[in-house]
């Protein structure tokens, strides 16, 4: 716990109060040798907690480092200082220990949709009949009836992100890192992928952390929000979001949810966003 | 309510599109008026017929070719060497275009000398290339692999380069081995532009075979064609140029058609059984 140090401690203090966590990263610190010779710092000292089969939202202005934490968690990236814990063992540089998620979708377009989402139970070493026959039913649970056999051209934004997260969780992995999967759609069909986002969660009982510059969203979705500084990121606050669950749409209205999504605001602002134009190196 | 014209407007004017019957008579058209127009044109001397030969008589020598001469065989020849100049120029380019993916230092040392073989004249190395393999088929199918190996390779390669960096980290972050994401991903996103490469490809190695046997050789339509021109017999000129061409166009399409079926296999491979 040396690596600990500052205000961070005490949200880690306060999370190992219970249960081990799932997840947890101990003074995660990544820097870059600029041009001019200076030490460019991406993260700077992230300690997190990550209790198990929480919903966590990693909230920050553009370009605090986000994306940079992700790939560090998902082994990678070698973070300059600092290690990941998975269940107490560490995985600090090693790949395949979580499932993960970006806002592109990837999927590969001479694969038919059920063979992008075996994609990890097939690299796995799973022979294909078996992963296939093992993913069916999930498709047709989760919104992709009768497309199973199509290719991915012809399913529509929301569907695709359905089909790629549904490749990340067929994933044997009990943690799930969404990386801002939401941003490119537009704002009904995202709602809906919320709502969706959290039956699944619900059904798969998975550790999820998201990735989210949107406050609503953040809210709306997790027990817990991570509220970042700008560049370099270090981590400004944790905000508790005690609204019960199953959560409908019209939760948003709630006082509870407005007085959190408006403490939310107020900490990003004093970060100057998102207000200001995003940077170059986009979160 | 009528709107008010703004002053300076006007109609668009779009061109009708013609019917593909219309379209076909034009083109039927122009070859009848160029063919009839040369032999009559060298009927009454306008055209010079020593050097430029006209119709009928081309159709004539044509025939005595197909009858008595060895147009099937050169044919075959010049045909074989440009299929298998294509094949393996393409099957080894796209190797080493693929095996850039593997390592960056590798593919950084050998960019340069990527870039002299492409900018050096192939066609000029003919003779040396048909002196070291010899006059037969070897050296053909040599010169059209010369010609077609350089450019598939570069296009490989930038197919290689152009490959989503977030593609390769989906597939690590699902514990993928190199070899996975090489036979998985790397490959079957690179041969859509190793297909589209094809196509030019088959021009290339027909134009080494038939440069091959320009320079040295017994069998062959370019080996008619320089008999030809030494013995001043346009009209068996005018002949074996047309079967190239023939040829060429036939090869063409039917790449075409490879394309075609590849790239829908490309698609459809991965379906369910």
């Amino acid at each position: 716990m040396a690596l600990l140090c500052g205000r961070n401690e005490r949200w880690v203090a306060r999370e190992m109060d219970g249960a081990v966590p799932k997840l947890e990263l101990r003074g995660l610190t990544h820097a870059f040798n600029a041009i001019d010779g200076q030490r460019g710092f991406v993260l700077e000292n992230i300690s997190i907690a990550i209790p198990e089969r929480k919903f966590v939202c990693v909230l920050g202005p553009s370009g605090c480092g986000k994306s940079t934490l992700f790939n560090i968690v998902a082994g990678l990236l070698k973070p300059s200082e600092g290690e990941v814990y998975l269940d107490s063992a560490k995985i600090t540089g090693m790949v395949g220990c979580v499932g993960y998620m970006l806002q592109k979708d990837l999927l590969l377009p001479w694969r038919t949709v059920l063979d992008n989402v075996i994609l990890g139970m097939e690299l796995q070493g799973l022979p294909k009949a078996a992963a296939r026959e093992r993913a069916l039913p999930y498709l047709g649970r989760y919104g992709l009836a009768g497309y199973e056999r199509q290719y991915p051209a012809v399913l529509s934004g929301g569907m695709r992100q359905r089909a790629a997260l549904l490749r990340t969780l067929l994933y044997d992995s009990q943690i799930i890192l969404l990386d801002e999967p939401f941003a490119a759609l537009d704002a009904q069909t995202r709602a809906t992928m919320q709502a969706w986002l959290l039956q699944i969660w619900a059904d798969f009982a998975k550790t999820v952390v998201f990735i989210t510059h949107d406050v609503e969203e953040a809210v709306y979705l997790s027990d817990q929000i991570f509220v970042m500084t700008r560049r370099p990121g270090r981590l400004k606050a944790v905000i508790d979001v005690p609204i019960a669950r199953p959560r409908q749409r019209d939760a948003i209205d709630d006082a509870d949810f407005v007085e959190i999504k408006r403490k939310c605001l107020d900490l990003l602002t004093e970060e100057g966003a998102p207000l200001d134009p995003a940077p170059a190196h986009a979160g | 309510m009528p709107a008010e014209r703004r002053s300076g407007g006007r109609p668009l004017r779009v061109a009708r599109n013609w019917s593909g019957s219309h379209v076909l008579a034009w083109q039927v058209g122009i070859v009848l008026v160029v063919i009839i127009g040369w032999e009559l044109g060298a009927r009454a001397d306008l055209i010079d017929p020593f050097f430029w030969s006209y119709p009928s008589k081309i159709f004539a020598t044509f025939k005595i070719f197909v009858a008595a001469g060895s147009a099937y065989a050169d044919t075959w020849f010049t045909l074989r060497a440009t299929i298998l100049g294509f094949v393996c120029g393409t099957l080894s380019g796209a190797a080493i275009g693929l095996s850039f993916w593997w390592s960056r230092n590798y593919a950084r040392v050998a960019q340069p000398f990527l870039i002299c073989f492409e900018a050096t004249p192939k066609l000029a190395l003919a003779p040396l290339i048909v002196l070291v393999f010899g006059i037969g088929l070897t050296s053909k199918v040599a010169l059209g692999i010369a010609l077609t190996l350089v450019v598939t390779t570069l296009t490989t390669f930038m197919a290689v380069r152009s490959l989503d960096p977030d593609s390769e980290r989906l597939f690590y972050s699902l514990g993928a081995t190199r070899w996975q994401v090489f036979c998985k991903l790397v490959v079957p996103s690179v041969l859509p532009w190793i297909i589209s490469s094809l196509r030019v490809n088959i021009g290339l190695a027909l134009t080494g075979a038939v440069i091959g046997e320009f320079v040295s050789s017994q069998h062959g339509l370019g080996r008619q064609i320089l008999y030809a021109g030494e013995t001043y017999d346009i009209s068996l000129i005018w002949v074996a140029v047309s079967i190239l061409a023939s040829l060429s166009v036939v090869m063409y399409l039917a790449v075409g058609w490879l394309e075609k079926i590849l790239l829908k296999g490309l698609m459809h491979g991965a379906a369910i059984r």
